[in-house]
């Protein structure tokens, strides 16, 4: 078990490596560059533990990863809603009002939700980062409704990154919310779903980062009157 | 059981719309709404719209012309039906007009559609709901979008108004005063309808400076 367990760690690094590198290099960074700080949070963390695994195979080094790829993650679904939309003086407002909506209510959810877990760590992976998953699914999806809405032509590589991200979390959060419902003796069942789950996105995102940067400029009539705009 | 159910309900809500994420259609779409002529398409439409208009007033005044009662009640009967018939294809073109609006950017200050000029009842009660919620909007993209649903509540009423003349008339109820108030209100909605598309292009008023200007960037 734990040579396929090492296997899947490997597997999933690589994965993670080669789609770090293929979104520098290939230029895909330019489409979101909070996915590049994301993988490299991501492999930095993981090879550090599996690195100093006495050092960093800790509950506060799991709360601090996890929360700095949370940020990330909600990086990620602000910059594609503000590069969708930047364009876009007309949708601009809407949507301000709709992400200042969803960040009170998460901030009030995290704030007055009581905690259902005595331990800082436990209240950490069942309380908390299920919430800001929450609100990154809605984040993202409010982003793909407002493309949708205002038909913006958004680029394969952000609808990809939306396509891949919010799926995953779906499935992501409610792993962690039967860990809260049965408690951590049920963990092993969780590692076991999660893991091929990431490790399998970690390669789709590599194929995915390592092709080739389209041109996908707006149309020329859009983009003149997007300037005329302002 | 928030915290079980909004997850997947965010999960369910990105499905969707995920579907309709078409970066090339969308492109398309936003290449042909800005490279239209928007005064041809105006008149075009006006011509399409009173060509609907005009065959249902020649066979209402035909039937009013027509001495013998059952050649008065098939005519009226066609009448209305040309009335009937013309809905579909304005209320299919409002939605498209819906996603368009959505699509510019800044609009003209929008005009609910206008009561005083329609004569059926059930067109009447679609404009005043129309106008009750107009106030309520907030944006003018929001009041623009509610106007061509008013319309197209209000032709749907027109329509169920024709059915009923052209059923009566088949059986010999000639309901002139109301076949008269369909084909005016008609009238009224294409009005309506044409100045929401003048409205349309007036948004998108430089589009012909835009075409010179892209052309030269070719």
């Amino acid at each position: 078990v734990d040579v396929n367990a090492g296997l899947v760690s490997l597997v999933g690094k690589l994965g993670l490596g080669l789609a770090l590198a293929g979104v520098l290099l290939r230029g895909h960074a330019r489409s979101c560059w909070s996915f590049a700080v994301y993988l490299a949070l991501v492999l930095g963390c993981s090879l550090a533990v599996a690195a100093w695994p006495e050092r960093f195979w800790t509950g506060w080094f799991w709360i601090l990863q996890q929360a700095a790829w949370d940020i990330a993650k909600l990086g990620i679904g602000l910059e594609l809603l503000a590069r969708a939309v930047r364009p876009f003086p007309g949708a601009r407002p809407v949507v301000s009002v709709y992400l200042v909506g969803l960040l009170v209510l998460s901030t009030l959810g995290m704030i007055f939700a009581p905690p259902s877990h005595p331990h800082p760590y436990g209240s950490s992976v069942v309380d908390y980062h299920p919430r800001v998953l929450t609100a990154t699914i809605w984040l993202m999806t409010g982003t793909a409704l407002a493309v949708v809405w205002y038909r913006i032509p958004m680029e394969s590589f952000q609808r990809m990154l939306l396509f891949t991200f919010v799926p995953y979390m779906v499935v992501f959060t409610t792993l962690l919310n039967l860990l809260r419902h049965y408690g951590f003796a049920i963990q092993g069942l969780v590692d076991a779903i999660d893991k091929p789950v990431y490790v399998t996105l970690s390669l789709y995102w590599a194929w995915q980062a390592w092709q080739p940067r389209e041109d996908e400029a707006l149309p020329v009539l859009l983009e003149s009157r997007l300037q005329r705009a302002g | 059981m928030l915290l079980w159910a909004l997850p997947i309900l965010g999960g369910i809500a990105f499905l969707a719309v995920v579907g309709s994420l078409h970066r090339k259609a969308f492109a398309r779409e936003w290449e042909e709404l800005l490279s239209r002529s928007g005064a041809q398409h105006v008149r075009r439409l006006r011509e399409e719209l009173e060509t609907d208009q005009v065959l249902a007033r020649r066979a209402l005044d035909t039937a009013r012309a027509a001495t013998e009662p059952e050649r008065a009640g098939a005519l009226l009967a066609r009448s209305a039906d040309a009335v009937d018939e013309a809905v579909p294809t304005r209320v299919s073109r409002l939605g498209q007009m819906a996603v368009w609006a959505r699509m510019v950017a800044a609009l003209t200050p929008v005009r609910p559609v206008q009561v005083r000029a329609l004569r059926l009842a059930l067109t009447r009660t679609a404009a005043v709901a129309g106008m009750v919620l107009h106030h309520l909007a907030v944006s003018v993209e929001d009041r623009f979008v509610l106007k061509l649903s008013t319309l197209r509540w209000a032709y749907q009423a027109l329509g169920l108004s024709a059915r009923v003349v052209a059923r009566d008339a088949r059986v010999g109820r000639l309901a002139w005063a109301k076949a008269e108030a369909c084909v005016e209100d008609l009238g009224a909605l294409d009005g309506e309808q044409v100045a929401a598309a003048e409205q349309l292009m007036e948004s998108l008023a430089a589009t012909e400076r835009d075409l010179h200007v892209a052309e030269e960037r070719r």
